[in-house]
């Protein structure tokens, strides 16, 4: 737990610049200790703007919050069946995170989650940057960039017109949802 | 961000639990498995893990000499969540500070966005204190902000993440 004692901020840069060592985040410091992570090399700073985020995870299919909502609820549902008190029998991890995605879903309804990851997979995005943009809707192409900067990066040239077509159809999904 | 990723893991079923008739076995497994689970809270490499989705192979069970337990090496598929460096990701605040706020994302409870990684916003005693711009746009509690993460760190004795976040970036901010 962060303990911010004194006033100056001063003070307050060493206690960030102490839980972030700078030669490298502290996530690849404690990959390199991890044989399993092999994605990670040490040298690679890792960093999700520009999908660098390991090779498993690269791989690893990434779920919208919208998706991981209908997958929580479902289960919450075999829960009640199973017992009298589901709310005993989840843990602290499930319940705070069921709650975040129902707050955080912007597509409610089974059909228009299915169509929201179904349009984005016509375009060629990553697994990672399709969860972004489905979480977070930008409206306009710029927020789009700026929220999912490798779009333009990666070699896959998606100009801003491919772009602004993909947000129409997010945001045509949301209006007749 | 959440993953769906599968993983192999080592599930012990105690000599007892264990039935003559063989159709209960994936049963008791999965039962474990979602204990286990739920008990062990989050990984280092693999983030909080939420839910077992479904069970891929159950290997070949090997009884373990001085209890009688039996062990299978099973694969199953599960939700994780996990922070990553860059990422921009939506949290609400919990609580305000004079340096800082301290966001909730997810199932991660400890995210601190200092006020040095809040551009243009300065503090503003009061009786909960928040942070305000010239625009009049606040930072207080319950307000959904939209981050960057700059960093994560895994607790190993609370089991746990923290992150450090940063507001300075195009469209980062209160959300309304």
């Amino acid at each position: 737990m962060l303990q911010i004692h004194s006033t100056s901020s001063a003070r307050v840069q060493k206690i960030i610049l102490r839980f972030l060592p700078s030669t490298r985040p502290l996530s690849s410091k404690s990959n390199s200790q991890t044989p399993r992570c092999s994605g990670m090399s040490g040298e690679e700073e890792e960093n999700a703007a520009e999908l660098k985020i390991g090779e498993e995870f690269l791989k690893a299919k990434c779920l919208m919050n919208c998706e991981v909502a209908l997958i929580l609820e479902h289960k919450y549902e075999q829960l009640q069946q199973m017992s009298d008190d589901p709310m005993n029998q989840v843990s602290q991890v499930f319940e705070k995170s069921l709650q975040y995605v129902k707050r955080f879903s912007r597509y409610k309804n089974p059909d228009a989650v299915r169509q929201v990851r179904e349009i984005l997979s016509r375009y060629r995005l990553a697994e990672f940057e399709l969860c972004v943009l489905g979480n977070l809707c930008p409206e306009t192409v710029e927020e789009a960039i700026a929220m999912v900067p490798s779009i333009k990066t990666k070699g896959r040239a998606h100009d801003d017109d491919a772009i602004e077509r993909m947000l129409n159809d997010l945001s045509l999904i949301k209006k007749f949802e | 961000m959440f993953l769906k990723v599968q993983m192999p893991w080592n599930v012990i079923i105690p000599a007892d639990s264990l039935d003559a008739k063989g159709l209960m076995l994936k049963k008791a497994i999965v039962i474990r498995l979602m204990d286990e689970f739920a008990c062990k809270k989050a990984a280092k490499d693999l983030g909080y893990l939420m839910a077992v989705t479904a069970l891929e192979s159950i290997g070949e069970g090997r009884v373990r000499q001085n209890t009688g337990d039996v062990l299978f090496p099973v694969v199953f598929t599960g939700i994780t969540f996990k922070m990553f460096r860059g990422e921009i990701q939506q949290g609400v605040v919990h609580k305000v500070l004079k340096h800082g706020v301290f966001l909730r994302c997810g199932p991660v409870q400890n995210i601190y966005l200092s006020h040095v990684k809040m551009p243009d916003y300065h503090y503003v005693p009061g009786e909960s204190g928040m942070f305000m711009n010239d625009k009049h746009s606040k930072i207080e509690k319950d307000v959904v902000i939209r981050f960057i993460v700059i960093g994560t760190k895994w607790m190993e004795a609370e089991r746990e993440f923290q992150a450090l976040v940063s507001l300075e970036g195009d469209y980062l901010g209160p959300v309304s």
